[in-house]
């Protein structure tokens, strides 16, 4: 087609239009797989959600035992509300939750007190609610009032006759104050059985075993923890109440991990070695650490002011490398060598010539036959 | 549910789309408005700037022509004179009509073939 005309010029069009197409394509092909595929498995997932629900229901719903004390409807009031809500299509509100949780907690006894609203006369048989399995020493004991969100995470599951709602909160209050806990006066509201549960779930964890960070501490900076050191172990501040232990676990005390033995160097360089025949500097003895806890005590025993034998003392117990060896340093003065070579040269300048004019350079001292004297 | 259900619709009329008939349209538009505006260069009376050729006869101008075949197109001419005229001769210079015609159009030409083929495809 060039040859067509003697000259000319060419116009040619890159195609890439149709490779993004072909890409767009492509993506549509997979996407549409995709979403076929996932739209089977939602109708699959939905059948078995319909199926699964119309059964739990149908067993909530059995006839109880007769031997309730309390003749009345079947279906716990939580269920007949959400079946209730369900039929209407509004959500359940949260004061019908608020309102149904007073029940529970108020149901001490088996009849209700009138004034708990709707649900106050609600039948002792009711779908226990099991708290979460995974209940660590944070839960703490049961204080059932104030943790209405934490009974969202609850299961419900049908159970026998007589069991009570069971509401498990975490602490969150000063636990070395009880007075100060929001739910401390309704403890007494408590079901028994739901006491029962809480010391099964306690740890007992040995005290003064736990660092300040929570974590095990040293076992021998721990055993070889000397006695003297209890006054400060129960000055010592407590865990924070997030970490806490129950209540029938002795506090437990932080001690920091102030014997961290240091490493100290015998031969340490001293800052200045002049005027040092032995030991190091004052400033390195008095930054030398203390090694062992008894002498920590020692030195915390010992007044600053006061007697100065016993300063002196526990300078020397808390000084050890003064009976050590030491490295010895040559210091070479480079200015003072400088003036001396200066002052040499001076002298051999002038001495009388011998048979030369000027300075001879090689009247060095490090020129080998050079006098060592004037 | 009914967002999903367009996906292989979608991939049908991609398939339907033909964009190499579009591409030879385009291609074949190009070379027109190129052609077109090689004459226009060719076009300049005696006594103008005479950068390009001057109309005189004709016969160049005349002798400009285009052809396009798939995506690719050429305008020129078979006549001696426009040879002469474009890479000029030893007592003639050159005065070039093709390629400066093609640097000047080059980016309208681009854009016009941009916008036929979005406009194309939109009708899809």
């Amino acid at each position: 087609m060039i040859d067509a005309y003697t000259i000319g010029i060419t116009v040619a069009l890159e195609d890439g239009v149709s490779e993004g197409i072909a890409e767009i394509r492509r993506e549509l092909v997979a996407l549409d797989a995709a979403t076929s595929k996932s739209l089977a498995q939602i109708e699959m997932l939905r059948q078995v959600a319909s199926t699964v629900g119309i059964a739990q229901v149908r067993q909530v719903a059995q006839p109880q035992a007769p031997s309730d004390s309390v003749a009345g409807p079947t279906v716990s009031p939580l269920i007949q509300e959400t079946q209730a809500a369900k039929q209407d299509g509004t959500p359940r509100s949260a004061t019908s939750s608020r309102s149904e949780v007073a029940s529970i907690i108020g149901s001490g006894n088996p009849v209700a007190s009138p004034g708990r609203g709707s649900v106050a006369a609600a039948p002792v048989s009711s779908p226990i609610w099991i708290p979460n399995s995974n209940r660590t020493a944070n839960d703490g004991d049961a204080r059932p009032v104030d943790r209405i969100a934490q009974a969202a995470v609850a299961t419900p599951v049908p159970s026998t006759p007589h069991a009570a709602p069971i509401r498990v909160s975490v602490p969150t209050a000063d636990r070395t104050n009880p007075e100060s806990h929001p739910s401390a006066g309704l403890a007494e509201h408590v079901r028994p059985d739901a006491r029962s549960l809480a010391p099964a779930t306690r740890v007992p964890v040995p005290a003064g075993d736990i660092g300040i960070d929570g974590a095990r501490a040293n076992p021998i900076s721990s055993s070889a923890r000397p006695a003297d050191e209890g006054p400060r172990r129960a000055a010592a501040p407590l865990l924070p109440l997030g970490n806490s232990i129950l209540s029938d676990v002795p506090p437990i005390a932080i001690h920091p991990s102030t014997h961290v033995r240091m490493t100290h160097s015998a031969f340490s360089p001293p800052d200045d070695t002049r005027g040092q025949s032995a030991g190091p500097p004052a400033a390195v003895r008095a930054a030398a650490p203390v090694d062992t806890p008894r002498q920590a005590a020692a030195a915390q025993a010992t007044p600053s002011a006061g007697n100065p034998l016993r300063q002196r003392d526990a300078q020397a117990v808390s000084a050890p490398v003064a009976s050590q060896p030491l490295h010895g340093e040559i210091l070479l003065d480079g200015v003072a060598l400088g003036r001396w070579i200066t002052r040499y040269l001076e002298r051999q300048v002038s001495r009388p010539p011998a048979g030369v004019t000027g300075v001879d350079t090689r009247m060095s001292p490090s020129w080998p036959g050079a006098p060592a004297d004037n | 549910m009914n967002v999903v259900r367009g996906l292989q619709e979608a991939i049908d009329r991609l398939d339907r789309l033909g964009l190499s008939d579009a591409f030879i349209v385009q291609t074949d538009a190009a070379a027109a408005v190129l052609k077109q505006g090689v004459v226009d260069q060719l076009s300049h009376p005696p006594g103008s700037e005479h950068d390009t050729p001057w109309l005189e006869s004709g016969s160049l101008r005349e002798s400009v022509e285009y052809c396009a075949k798939g995506t690719e197109a050429v305008v020129g001419s078979s006549s001696d004179v426009a040879v002469y005229q474009e890479l000029g001769t030893p007592s003639v210079p050159p005065r070039p009509f093709l390629a400066s015609t093609a640097a000047a159009m080059a980016d309208s030409l681009v854009t016009t073939i941009a916008a036929n083929l979005a406009r194309w495809l939109s009708e899809r």
